[in-house]
């Protein structure tokens, strides 16, 4: 279809071919432009091409009618909705503009003429309006059309293009191997990853190589066999392949997802691409966290044994430990007889001593007396001398045993209030201090009983003494059982027992059992229950001794009771 | 005719005084000494008579004493005074040239039997004829009275003989009694002093 204006100037004419010109430029320069853009670039290029009034682009977005890109462009500069009477024009069918129609006050300044031309791709339109009675032109109408057909070019090549550059950056700069190969097996295309990968210097070093050169020579045979037929067959496989580097031939695992390109016309297979995904670090992280593991296992091995080993030497350490432990108990235990014994010998010798010198000049004295008188003559005054110094000797025999007798109790001067279970608790840690196994110990405390008034020392050795003589008594008892009660026995008076499951006492000795010097031990000396007794007794109680049902022995001691208030007063 | 000097060393008036009571109503001649130190500085001067020395004094006791007499030429003849029990000091006193040893108390047939033996100055007839005396009796004892009999020398007690040779104590007093009769003597003493005469002697000074 040809047009002619009738009344067109030169002047007109020249402006209708630089416009025209400009027109057929815009597709170019429009190409990096967003469809938006073009939209505004378009209404905007005919509001001036065409001296119009009002001007409407409107774009399919992309390939899909739902987004819709809508320009308007007034020659006030205001901006407008299209005027609803206008709509009509856009349901024209695409080709040739359409025929002119009058709208009435579409921008409250008079009357415009409109005139529509739909795109050649999608919905899109293109729409113009002016005051001008002549509006459109023939020439007009022309540059209408070539503007649409421009903008429906620009605006329909646009994303294509514009995504296969995206699209082409994308791909360049990729960290996976991307490539293209015919169907054939002829490289095409390697991406620069890719080339890094299997150590090729440039794509054109690439396109000299089939895809088989650059799987590993273990992959090859399922590459060839089952890899490539499945996807010229079936469009797609997925999975591991070992490719090679070509410089150094190394082994270099990828997870190649490997597809088929088809035309998008005849749907006839055109090529095979893949993006492939290197899988060395996900192996490297794999054998670094295999041998982390093998090592640890290695590591724990080791230190497993050295644990062995030092768990062998600690049980070494602990049977000498307990091997000295014995020792030093069996030596403590010599040691506190030993002590117990040599504190009774001395005192023994001491005692002996004592006593001896006055008896023994008594003794000389008397014998000398007998040897005056047996004389046919003798000296009486002599005699009575020697008879009353006899006498006086026996006195400080006498008081020699008094003597004793104090210095085993030693006064009054250190008795305080003391709490009765801390008397028990640290005599019962000295006694049991032998190291005796399995001696069970009771204690029974009165909570009336808290305090008596003694001497901590002397008590404590008096019960020392009676709890190791019970177990002395219990050696041979399967089980040693020691209870020490304590017991309020009326306001002044608390009373003390320490009782034995042993052998009990021999009828032997029960009645003399506080004496001195008597014993139904092998190795005893007789003096621990009466140091006992004079102790006790020195503290105005009693001590005595019961037999116990089945067996062993209960002795009892009183001493005086007292407050725990009264310790500081 | 034999001396009858007693010098007397026991660091208690009453014994000492008591002694020279005795002594002197036996008809001897008591000197007493209150410490050792008055007796070692009359020592040099000592020409007869025996010594009467008491073993358990403070700071130096008689066996001391007698040491140090030993090695300043003094040899009266010693008899020494001990505590009941104390038969291992008695026993070293014995080894060590001591005539014979008296347990405290005494009464005053030993003290005299003791002090008039050493008074008669001895020669070494009398020596030799005690040694074989007392050799011979001790030969005559049982092998299980010999053995009770060391164990006394030794210084134990009953208990621990009876220990060690594996009887009863009641034993054990059985034995030393039958002993004690076989070496003619009555005293525990008496049964030392010739078990350490019999013994090999050290050779004297």
């Amino acid at each position: 279809m040809f047009w002619t204006q009738r009344a067109a100037s030169a002047r007109t004419l020249r402006r209708a071919f630089r416009d025209l010109r400009g027109l057929s430029n815009l597709p170019a320069r429009w190409l990096t432009l967003e469809p938006q853009q073009i939209a505004e670039s378009g209404a905007k290029t005919l509001l001036a091409v065409l001296d119009a009034d009002l001007t409407h682009v409107s774009l399919d977005a992309r390939n899909d009618a739902e987004t819709r890109i809508e320009i308007t462009c007034t020659s006030d500069g205001a901006a407008h909705a299209l005027p609803s009477a206008v709509r009509s024009l856009l349901r024209e069918p695409p080709g040739t503009p359409s025929s002119a129609s009058a709208v009435t006050e579409p921008l409250k300044c008079g009357g415009l003429q409109f005139v529509a031309a739909r795109l050649a791709f999608g919905t899109g339109a293109v729409v113009a309006g002016s005051r001008h009675t002549e509006f459109p032109t023939d020439i007009q109408r022309v540059l209408l059309s070539v503007s649409a057909n421009a903008i429906s070019l620009a605006a329909s090549r646009c994303p294509w293009e514009f995504d296969g550059q995206r699209l082409g950056v994308l791909v360049e700069r990729s960290a996976d191997l991307v490539g293209v190969a015919t169907l054939d097996g002829e490289t095409r295309y390697v991406n620069p990853a890719g080339l890094r990968f299997v150590g090729l210097a440039s794509l054109a070093a690439a396109r000299m190589a089939r895809v088989i050169d650059f799987v590993h020579e273990t992959d090859r045979n399922r590459m060839r066999d089952v890899v490539w037929p499945t996807v010229i067959r079936a469009g797609r496989w997925q999975g591991e392949v070992t490719f090679r580097h070509f410089a150094t031939g190394a082994a270099l695992p990828f997870l190649v997802d490997a597809f088929r390109i088809d035309d998008p016309q005849t749907g006839q297979p055109m090529n095979v691409a893949t993006v492939s995904r290197d899988l060395s670090p996900v192996r490297e992280s794999q054998m670094a966290l295999r041998r982390l593991n093998e090592t640890l296992e290695e590591r724990v091995a080791a230190r497993t044994a050295e644990l062995a080993v030092m768990n062998n030497k600690l049980l070494v350490e602990i049977a000498e430990r307990e091997r000295a432990d014995r020792r030093l108990k069996e030596l403590q235990n010599e040691l506190f007889h030993a002590a117990r014994l040599s504190v009774a010998g001395q005192m023994a010798g001491a005692l002996a001593h004592e006593l001896n010198q006055p008896l023994t000049a008594s003794t000389n004295y008397v014998n000398a007396a007998r040897h005056l008188l047996a004389r046919k003559v003798f000296d009486k005054e002599k005699v009575t001398a020697n008879m009353t110094e006899g006498a006086r000797e026996m006195v400080r025999a006498g008081q020699i045993i008094r003597r004793l007798r104090d210095f085993a109790t030693d006064g009054e001067a250190k008795r305080r209030v003391e709490p009765v279970a801390t008397l028990v608790d640290d005599a019962s840690a000295l006694a049991l201090a032998g190291g005796e196994v399995g001696v069970i110990l009771v204690r029974q405390f009165d909570p009336e009983a808290e305090a008596v008034f003694a001497d901590r020392i002397q008590i404590q050795q008096v019960l020392v003494n009676l709890m190791r003589n019970a177990l002395e008594a219990m050696a041979a008892v399967r089980e040693p059982t020691l209870v020490v009660t304590t017991r309020r026995v009326d306001s002044d008076t608390i009373e003390i027992a320490v009782a034995d499951n042993g052998r009990g006492l021999p009828a032997a000795v029960r009645d003399r059992l506080f004496e001195p010097f008597v014993s139904s031990k092998r190795n005893g000396m007789g003096l621990g229950l009466s140091i006992c007794r004079s102790i006790v007794e020195a503290h105005h109680g009693r001590i005595s001794a019961d037999a116990n049902e089945p067996g062993g022995t209960t002795f009892r001691f009183t001493l005086m009771a007292a407050r725990l208030d009264d310790a500081d007063a | 005719m034999p001396s009858r000097t007693v010098h007397v060393l026991d660091d208690d008036v009453a014994v000492r005084r008591s002694l020279e009571q005795l002594l002197s109503a036996a008809g001897l001649v008591p000197i007493l000494y209150a410490t050792p130190f008055e007796l070692l500085e009359a020592a040099p001067r000592l020409a007869e008579g025996c010594l009467l020395l008491d073993v358990r004094m403070p700071r130096m006791n008689g066996l001391d004493v007698q040491e140090w007499l030993n090695r300043h030429g003094c040899h009266l003849p010693i008899v020494m005074m001990t505590a009941r029990g104390d038969v291992s000091t008695a026993v070293r006193a014995m080894k060590a040239g001591a005539r014979d040893f008296l347990e405290k108390p005494f009464d005053d047939e030993s003290l005299l039997a003791a002090v008039r033996a050493a008074l008669v100055v001895g020669t070494l007839d009398d020596r030799t004829r005690a040694v074989a005396d007392a050799t011979a009796r001790i030969a005559a004892l049982s092998p299980r009275e010999r053995q009770v009999l060391d164990g006394l020398v030794a210084g134990r007690a009953n208990k621990t003989i009876a220990e060690q040779l594996g009887i009863s104590v009641r034993t054990v007093e059985v034995h030393r009694a039958r002993m004690l009769v076989r070496l003619g003597t009555q005293t525990l003493a008496g049964a030392v002093r010739l078990a350490v005469l019999a013994q090999p002697q050290p050779s004297l000074p």
